[in-house]
């Protein structure tokens, strides 16, 4: 129960450094999608198991969205899905792989996002959208999943060694 | 791999309930997540998160700044000395002036007498900043998150609800010049809808031709005149202000300013990029205006 609270105040931690604290540092630049990274990188690390936090990450983000409620877990859930792809890919190295992983819920997520702003019936300039947010994302998230994959390799490794612990005393 | 955990129920469970929670937010009959009770938990939580950001942003340009700080200090100490000249010489037209007031007043209550200049009076007599302060009704705010979405540009600031903040009121910062309207609003904070979001549209008037028109937000940040008849005229550098048509908005708030024309003499309407009056990237305080006149009581959504 105490690590489930404890990843619930990191994934909302990670929600408020998106959407309060990188805004005050770097303006209206372009900001990294950390929630997407680590519930992403997460997955990519434990499986489905790892979906629950993406939802959690995403529903946090849809509270200080005006977007509408849910398009934000739905999309990173969908991401995720499309991403898990990647099972069957050959790729020998694990940070690969979870930079692969993210860079595919960012395109996926994000593609999600501009439908369901369309479907809202708001405007959205596709191109603007392409060329200044998705792709710039897509070199930007890819990249600090590598640095995230590293912290949370470890997060794993902790956490497993700790169930099997428990199992052998069991 | 093969520690990796396989639930195969999870994934579309979750996607379920997302699902049923977008199309209930989509049909309305959930409200949006900031103007729900979940606000009230997370705008303090925003409100620290954002003064650390403000924190290190100010430590960033701080230790930036450095260097460039002792040849600034030079250039302002000579400038300071070129200033106290200047304002001996600005007092002594001062005592000038003041004498030529003592004679235009005299003037004025001595009409029989001829005199030349008499619309000085008529200036002296007009509206200052003081009566803009008095007629408009504000409240300070912080701003406090932005929108985690990259296509939509709202801002959210700390006052809502209890502090008489309500839907569609002009927003303005950064050297009074306009930067939206509230979009939502909850008990605590406020979410403010950018000008250069790409929903927003507001009236607009150039101040030089009186012409009408309406800005509309770009994604890149910059703002687009569209509307505005092709027999108006329309030059780079004219002043775009509210119009204060459709009462949504009070006249005369600064929106920016021509930076090119983009359209030709064959099309129906001039357009244009303009330049807003105000840096976004570095809003921090704003005040909402919450009466004004000529701004309709009902106030409409942007």
């Amino acid at each position: 129960m105490r690590w489930q609270v404890g990843t619930f105040g990191v994934v909302l931690a990670l929600a408020l450094a998106e959407t309060s604290l990188l805004p005050a540092i770097v303006g209206d630049g372009l900001r990294p999608s950390l929630v997407l990274i680590t519930t992403s990188v997460w997955v990519a690390l434990r499986g489905s198991e790892g979906l629950l936090w993406v939802f959690v990450g995403g529903f946090v983000l849809d509270l200080t969205s005006n977007l509408p409620v849910g398009l934000m877990s739905l999309s990173l859930l969908l991401g995720n899905m499309v991403a898990s792809i990647l099972d069957r890919a050959p790729i020998p190295s694990p940070t690969v792989r979870a930079s692969a992983w993210v860079a595919l819920v960012t395109v996926v997520s994000y593609g999600l996002n501009m439908g369901g702003l369309a479907i809202s019936g708001l405007d959205v300039d596709v191109v603007y959208a392409m060329t200044n947010v998705i792709l710039p994302l897509l070199v930007l998230n890819p990249a600090l999943a590598i640095v995230a994959h590293g912290a949370l390799n470890q997060v794993n490794l902790r956490q497993r060694r700790s169930q099997a612990g428990r199992t052998i005393a069991l | 791999m093969n520690r990796r955990t396989s639930r195969p129920l999870l994934a579309p469970i979750l996607i379920a309930i997302a699902g049923i929670v977008l199309v209930l937010s989509l049909s309305s009959q959930i409200p949006r997540a900031a103007e729900g009770p979940f606000s009230v938990v997370l705008t303090p939580l925003q409100q620290l998160f954002s003064g650390a950001g403000s924190a290190v942003n100010d430590l960033i340009r701080s230790a930036g700044e450095l260097q460039d700080l002792r040849q600034r200090v030079q250039t302002l100490q000579r400038q300071v000395d070129e200033l106290s000249i200047e304002n001996l010489r600005l007092r002594e037209f001062q005592a000038e002036v003041r004498q030529y007031r003592d004679l235009l007043n005299f003037a004025s209550q001595n009409p029989i007498y001829d005199v030349v200049g008499a619309d000085v009076i008529g200036l002296s007599a007009g509206c200052g900043p003081n009566d803009a302060n008095r007629l408009r009704a504000g409240v300070c705010a912080n701003v406090i998150a932005s929108d985690p979405s990259p296509f939509l540009r709202y801002l959210t600031i700390n006052v809502g609800r209890q502090h008489g903040i309500q839907v569609g009121m002009p927003v303005v910062g950064g050297g009074l010049g306009l930067i939206g309207r509230v979009g939502q609003v909850n008990e605590t904070s406020s979410q403010v809808q950018l000008l250069i979001d790409p929903n927003s549209y507001v009236n607009v008037q150039v101040v030089s031709s009186r012409a009408t028109g309406t800005v509309a937000g770009q994604s890149d940040g910059s703002l687009h005149l569209q509307n505005v008849p092709q027999t108006d005229a329309l030059s780079v550098d004219d002043i775009i202000v509210t119009s204060g048509l459709g009462g949504a908005l009070p006249p005369q708030l600064p929106v920016g300013r021509v930076e090119r024309i983009i359209s030709t003499d064959a099309e129906l309407f001039k357009e244009a990029i303009v330049r807003p009056a105000v840096d976004f990237n570095r809003i921090e305080i704003v005040l909402v205006i919450t009466a004004a006149p000529n701004m309709t009581t009902t106030l409409q959504a942007p």
